[in-house]
């Protein structure tokens, strides 16, 4: 029995390693799309949506941060600032994501958990900058960003369920 | 499509009509606008801004420093000590409400129109 277990605590943690992976490289390949810098589709969401699915609430948020920190290594970008922008949205759309999944995952599909994942990244990226530069100016960007945001999260969410369906036997199932 | 799929595509579509015609209705109005600048969060410059205007200027805070032209009814950050340069990427802005932010030095550079009083008070 004891030997069954840890075999399903390492596949998990293999699966959730190269999830995290997976996320690094779509972070550091994708390319920068609209007007306002540094925006991204943001494909990174793409493997903690799959971690949520797959393994639970804990491991989307550990995905969640550990992705965020680490693409931040690997660019050589640790300032403090931009780090905590990038975590902050990355986590709290982890976190908003997981609510809607465990309250009412009757009325919205993985792209409506998905759109509202990318809305919550933006809108704590912007309260974030927000608060550090004090700017009340930049409420000018806050309705293309909420909008950017959920078509983002549209996008990432038609990709991630293709992802989910083909992946679902394998890791569901395979030993 | 479920119910709160529907909703969400709902209030992207309200978002998207409210954005356009924000963007549209702001700069219509394009006399007496400034550029306000600020640093740590507190405002360190404002130049009224017009076609003549003409500065190369270098703002500090306390994580770094940015150098900002103004030029043609435009700004820019032409350097920047910060690590990213999205905000040297950014390259000019010229409408009224736009903005530069570099986040890891905490500057911002803001155009802003006629409304606030605190430009009429500077301009005047």
């Amino acid at each position: 029995m004891k030997s069954t277990q840890s075999r399903i605590k390492l596949k998990e943690l293999i699966y959730l390693s190269i999830l995290i992976a997976l996320g690094i490289v779509l972070n550091l390949l994708e390319p920068p799309i609209s007007p306002i810098p540094g925006a991204k589709l943001g494909l990174a969401n793409i493997v903690i949506l799959l971690a949520l699915l797959f393994f639970g609430e804990s491991e989307a948020i550990v995905v969640a941060l550990l992705r965020a920190v680490l693409s931040a290594f690997f660019k050589g970008m640790l300032h403090p600032i931009p780090l905590f922008t990038s975590m902050g949205g990355s986590v709290m759309a982890a976190i908003a994501m997981i609510l809607v999944y465990d309250l009412c995952r009757k009325h919205f599909s993985i792209v409506g958990i998905s759109i509202i994942g990318g809305i919550v990244n933006n809108l704590t990226q912007f309260f974030i900058v927000l608060y550090i530069t004090r700017n009340s100016a930049l409420w000018y960007y806050f309705p293309i960003l909420l909008f950017l945001g959920g078509i983002s999260g549209w996008i990432i969410g038609l990709i991630t369920k293709i992802l989910y369906n083909k992946m679902k036997t394998v890791v569901k199932n395979g030993t | 499509m479920k119910k709160g799929d529907k909703l969400l595509a709902l209030i992207l579509v309200v978002v998207f009509i409210f954005a356009i015609g924000q963007y549209t209705f702001i700069n219509i109005s394009k006399t007496k606008r400034a550029i306000i600048i600020r640093s740590d969060g507190e405002i360190v410059q404002q130049i009224p801004l017009n076609e003549t205007t003409e500065i190369i200027t270098t703002i500090k805070s306390k994580e770094g420093a940015v150098t900002v032209q103004i030029k043609n009814g435009k700004v820019h950050i032409i350097e920047s000590t910060c690590h990213d340069k999205l905000c040297v990427k950014q390259g000019w802005i010229s409408r009224t409400g736009e903005s530069i932010v570099c986040l890891p030095n905490r500057i911002s550079i803001s155009i802003v129109g006629e409304e606030k009083n605190e430009i009429d008070s500077i301009t005047h």
